[in-house]
């Protein structure tokens, strides 16, 4: 029976009496053309608890803490780190970690606890923003939509940012107005160019994690593998520091920053980077965060991110991280190597650590990621056989590789 | 309503799994799948499909779990890019085309509700979908029972699935895509939402393309149907063209008549079952044809019955050499 004939019947039919209204009113005066700025709106809307709870915790650890604190103990000990806290020249007298710090010491830890809140904020609130992408259901909604994938990603990043900028603005004014009531108002220039900077630097973690996001099958691999990426790189300076390789400042070691944006955040109270740095590093992110999305399969949704082709190549990061920390514990509990001038890469004790922590960084990270391990028959073909050796323990030996040249190349400038 | 839609099969594609069909006229034509294929790693889901659908009319697309009906209507929505060929919607491509996209609304088969109530979905989709009818939607509501306010993740699968159903109608698109439309819906709203379908094709003009494993919830309003299997399009065949010229009759004899005997006497019988002393016959005969032909014998009974889709399927694809257990659920 045709859909037209089922019809016919279907008004003949006495079950349920529909009533029809062919010449219906269009309610076309309700409907906003949909685009970049739809997205970017109904973001924002959906992320208004969220940025009402950081807003929160912001005031929380600044303005309320300080408060807490009192301004008696707040300006003695503002007092007490130099105030005025540059000299005749106008040059820096606090250090922090060698480098001099940009604003008066008494704000440090409240900024230190802040740029801890705004590294959770981005993941809670980037992981709200981009949750659609990790399950199929809601990709079959978000992708049927009339949108284009840029206005998808781009409304949805720009949330992020606004999301950020109001938490980051509305604490500063809180903040400022306390510190101008209590009369320290010479604190604030300097404070407000270091807060710009820690501002621009959450900009930078913000698209970055856009290309984890992006690039994740699902939300809890995104945040964890945005986890171990800011963990794995920083401990290959950390480290080998705490072991006492004090000469960890070689322009490729400051790569590793480019890498842990999170990290790079408390960076950004040192005199340290420029704000061109930031610019820079925020339109590399945004392209490459943006580059990412748009190539992102639909299908995605759901997957383990193990299991993912472009996975193997990140696992080298974390084999090197592996090696790094491995091969330089198995080093300092080597007490023979004080008796030996042998460089420490051809140190027995640093090789061995560092191929088996590269095996267990490739480990540990296959592991979290949903990448099982497989068990290979001995009755498979040839090609089988050498799966896991040649496919799998190569990227391992890769990260021993490029442990092996980046630790050379740091040597050599 | 206007039946713009023939078949035309292409007898030396079948090999390939692959078939077109052909609208009588280009510029009513809907979707146009050429080529199309999808695959996920070496996964082929769905291989080298073409497929023209058009007019105002309901298409049925049924197949095997893992047949690739799901794909199939995720490419014509626009949620997956194909891995080669094209999905063209009244010839632009959809994939991230928001003008075609505006125009066509996807009916998954697990619905999602950005908004926990129906009252914040329907300001949503008013937001996106220029032809919303504020009074359809009043009116769906009537018929769905399902309260505005009511908290949508708490409600049943079947209710979840009448609340996407009356979002999706409201939004009036021109192209209706359901998969396992019918699933959790009881057998009221099986009927209700099959006439408001039927009503929207009649007077909006809209197309419908609805995927099942469930033959029997297609062929009472299904206007062509569509059997996906491992990917490729097998069948595709205008419902009252399938079933003309098939009968079925149940019928008793007096004494044992073989099929051979009944076929020299004209009956052109595709399928032959005896169980005791009651015979089934499919034959390709008009009816009037075969109860002169079978009188001729004074059977003790002779009931014509009715041909279900999934019969005529059994017919029209064993005479492909498919083993039809293997294609339907």
């Amino acid at each position: 029976m045709s859909s037209a004939n089922f019809w016919r019947n279907a008004e003949r039919d006495d079950i349920m009496a529909l009533q029809l209204q062919t010449d219906r009113r269009k309610s076309g005066a309700f409907h906003r053309k949909s685009g970049l700025w739809w997205t970017f709106g109904r973001q924002f809307a959906d992320l208004r608890s969220l940025i009402a709870i950081f807003v929160f915790l912001f005031l929380l650890v600044m303005p309320i803490a300080m408060l807490i604190l009192g301004r008696e103990i707040f300006t003695g000990l503002a007092n007490r780190y130099t105030l005025p806290y540059h000299d005749a020249e106008g040059m820096s007298v606090t250090y922090l970690l060698g480098k001099p710090l940009l604003f008066n010491f008494a704000f440090v830890p409240f900024h230190l606890m802040m740029i801890t809140v705004s590294s959770v904020a981005v993941l809670i609130m980037g992981g709200s923003l981009f949750r659609p992408l990790y399950h199929r259901e809601t990709v079959d909604f978000e992708w049927s939509l009339p949108l284009t994938k840029s206005q998808w990603f781009l409304g949805r990043a720009l949330a992020l940012v606004a999301g950020l900028s109001v938490v980051y603005l509305v604490n500063i004014v809180a903040t400022s107005g306390i510190v101008y009531a209590w009369g320290l108002n010479e604190l604030l220039g300097d404070y407000l160019f270091a807060y710009l900077k820690t501002y621009l630097s959450t900009i930078v973690f913000a698209w970055f994690s856009l290309v984890i996001f992006s690039l994740a099958g699902r939300l809890f691999d995104a945040i964890i593998l945005n986890i171990m990426i800011h963990l794995a790189f920083p401990l290959t300076l950390l480290i080998p520091f705490l072991i006492g390789d004090i000469n960890r400042q070689s322009s490729i070691h400051k790569l590793v920053w480019l890498f842990a944006p999170a990290f790079d955040t408390y960076r950004g109270i040192v005199a340290d980077r420029s704000i061109l740095y930031y610019v820079i590093l925020i339109i590399f992110w945004f392209v490459f965060g943006w580059f990412c999305a748009m190539k992102r399969p639909a299908e995605w949704g759901g997957r383990k991110t193990g299991t993912m082709l472009w996975f193997p190549f990140v696992q080298p990061v974390f084999s090197v991280a592996g090696g790094i920390v491995a091969g330089n514990l198995f080093y300092a509990l080597d007490f023979a190597n004080v008796l030996h001038g042998q460089t420490k890469l051809l140190r027995p004790s640093f090789i061995i650590g560092a191929i088996l922590g590269a095996f267990l960084g490739q480990l540990v990270s296959s592991a979290i990621m949903g990448k099982s391990l497989q068990r290979v028959q001995g009755d498979e073909p040839g090609k089988a056989r050498r799966h896991p050796v040649l496919c799998e323990w190569l990227w391992s030996l890769l990260g021993v590789a490029i442990l092996y040249v980046v630790e050379l190349l740091c040597q050599v400038i | 309503m206007t039946n713009n839609l023939t078949v035309e099969r292409q007898q030396n594609e079948w090999a390939n799994s692959s078939i077109a069909t052909t609208p009588t006229a280009d510029d009513q034509t809907v979707i146009v799948a050429d080529n199309l294929s999808k695959h996920f790693g070496a996964t082929k889901a769905l291989d080298k499909v073409n497929c023209k659908i058009g007019g105002a009319s309901i298409f049925g697309l049924i197949g095997s779990n893992g047949a690739g009906k799901s794909t199939f209507l995720r490419l014509v929505a626009g949620v997956y890019r194909s891995t080669e060929g094209s999905m063209l919607y009244r010839g632009q491509v959809v994939f991230d085309n928001p003008s075609a996209k505006k125009d066509i609304i996807f009916v998954a088969d697990q619905p999602y509700f950005h908004f926990d109530n129906l009252r914040k979905m329907s300001a949503l989709y008013r937001s996106l979908y220029e032809r919303w009818d504020q009074e359809l939607y009043q009116e769906l509501i009537r018929i769905f029972p399902i309260r505005e306010d009511q908290r949508l993740d708490l409600l049943s699968k079947g209710m979840h699935r009448q609340a996407a159903l009356i979002l999706a109608i409201a939004a009036r698109p021109r192209l209706l895509l359901m998969d396992e439309a019918f699933d959790g819906l009881d057998p009221v709203m099986r009927q209700n939402l099959k006439r408001v379908l039927a009503r929207q094709v009649t007077d909006d003009g809209m197309t419908t393309l609805i995927a099942s494993q469930n033959l029997r919830e297609l062929e009472d309003f299904c206007d062509h149907v569509g059997l996906l299997h491992e990917g490729g399009l097998l069948f595709v065949e205008e419902l009252d063209k399938l079933r003309l010229g098939l009968v079925k009759a149940q019928v008793a004899f007096r004494e044992e008549v073989s099929s051979e005997k009944l076929m020299e006497m004209g009956l052109e019988i595709l399928r032959f079952s005896a169980r005791g002393s009651l015979v089934e016959i499919l034959s390709r005969n008009t009816e009037m044809e075969l109860r002169t032909i079978l009188n001729q014998v004074n059977p003790l009974l002779l009931d014509v019955l009715p041909l279900t889709l999934e019969e005529v399927f059994i017919y029209e694809l064993s005479r492909k050499s498919y083993v039809v257990s293997e294609l339907l659920a």
